[in-house]
């Protein structure tokens, strides 16, 4: 038993280790590609959308090692079920729940090309603020603004991804859902593909500090579902994105098992 | 359409409410005069949709700012009716 104990208590110790260099790793990663990438990018591109779509695939390919560096070292182990459906052509627009900290670089890693709406607070992120821009990623609160630039992009055949909660989950559940994706939705009519995150046992997750891994290797599943369509009905748009994000947010309970609330 | 300068703050109000129960699926019972917009769950995209139906109802044309300074139905019952000063350009 004491062997066993001691067993847990170094393999635990490892996976902090493993997760504080995971930390160190990103930083580093995150300052090289806004800081020496994107300029490059900049000054070899000869237009905008050529550079953000290089830099979407270059920050692609920087998670997956990212991503397997994380798996080598024991911290996480990721599997995506229904692969098939990311890879029918364009994803299109992709939503998603958002329980980890990871969550984004799990599902960038999968995507060779993702337009992704985050929070305005990363563009004053000294990390991540060169990513952001170089990216051409879309910031989260300029309402009508922040539709239209979805659109204008689901339109020339990109893909967007939301994650309509705005912030990570509350532990163990689900937040509130803002109705930006339904709006793009029923902007674009388009459908939208649900990708649901699970991890077991809880890590990375809002409030948690990074030290505190779980007692063995975290698993995280991302579940690629079937498209939800969008149809207004011809009610208002208010009325509609109302009635469509709960449609959203019942899927994802519903996969997540959670009771209704 | 209605001269919005004829119209007495609780015919804007009721408008307001008539509208907003038709656009946003809200009962008429949850809007009050005191309550907030994010009390109502009313994000900028309604707050757009809002001012354009008002418009569609009253001759009252919201100008650019209006939007960002509105917190309550209250504020925007005293815009239409003309006791709330406007933000400058």
């Amino acid at each position: 038993m004491g062997s066993l104990f001691h067993h847990r208590s170094v393999d635990r110790g490892l996976r902090i280790l493993g997760t504080g260099a995971s930390f160190a790793l990103f930083g580093v990663g995150a300052l090289a590609l806004g800081l020496v990438a994107f300029p490059l990018l900049a000054l070899t591109s000869r237009s905008r959308e050529l550079r953000e779509r290089r830099m979407q695939r270059l920050i692609h390919w920087t998670f997956r090692g990212f991503a397997g560096f994380m798996e080598a070292v024991g911290v996480i182990r990721v599997e995506l079920l229904h692969p098939e459906r990311l890879e029918r052509g364009t994803p299109g627009l992709l939503i998603a729940n958002h329980p980890t900290l990871i969550d984004y670089v799990l599902l960038v890693s999968r995507l060779p090309q993702a337009d992704v709406v985050v929070k305005r607070s990363h563009w004053s992120n000294p990390f991540v603020a060169g990513v952001v821009r170089g990216a051409g990623y879309l910031p989260n609160d300029t309402g009508e603004g922040t539709v239209e630039a979805c659109v204008e992009r689901l339109r020339a055949g990109r893909t967007v991804l939301l994650f309509p909660e705005g912030t990570r989950s509350p532990r163990g559940g689900l937040g509130a859902f803002q109705r930006g994706a339904a709006h793009v939705a029923l902007a674009a009519g388009v459908d939208a593909l649900p990708v649901t995150i699970r991890n077991w046992p809880p890590g990375l997750m809002r409030g948690q500090a990074w030290y505190d891994v779980p007692e063995r290797r975290m698993q995280i599943t991302l579940e690629v579902g079937e498209a939800l369509p969008s149809d207004s009905a011809g009610a208002p748009r208010g009325r509609a994105s109302r009635a469509l994000t709960a449609t959203y947010r019942e899927h994802f309970q519903k996969d997540l098992g959670l009771a209704h609330g | 359409m209605v001269d919005h300068a004829s119209m007495t703050p609780d015919e804007i109000f009721a408008m307001l409410k008539r509208i907003m129960v038709r656009e946003f699926d809200l009962e008429e019972a949850q809007i009050l005069l005191s309550s907030g917009f994010e009390e109502l769950d009313l994000d900028s995209i309604d707050a757009v949709d809002l001012a354009v139906s008002v418009e569609e109802e009253i001759d009252f044309q919201f100008e650019t700012d209006d939007l960002a300074e509105l917190r309550t139905m209250q504020d925007v019952v005293d815009l239409i009716a003309g006791v709330r000063d406007r933000t400058s350009d």
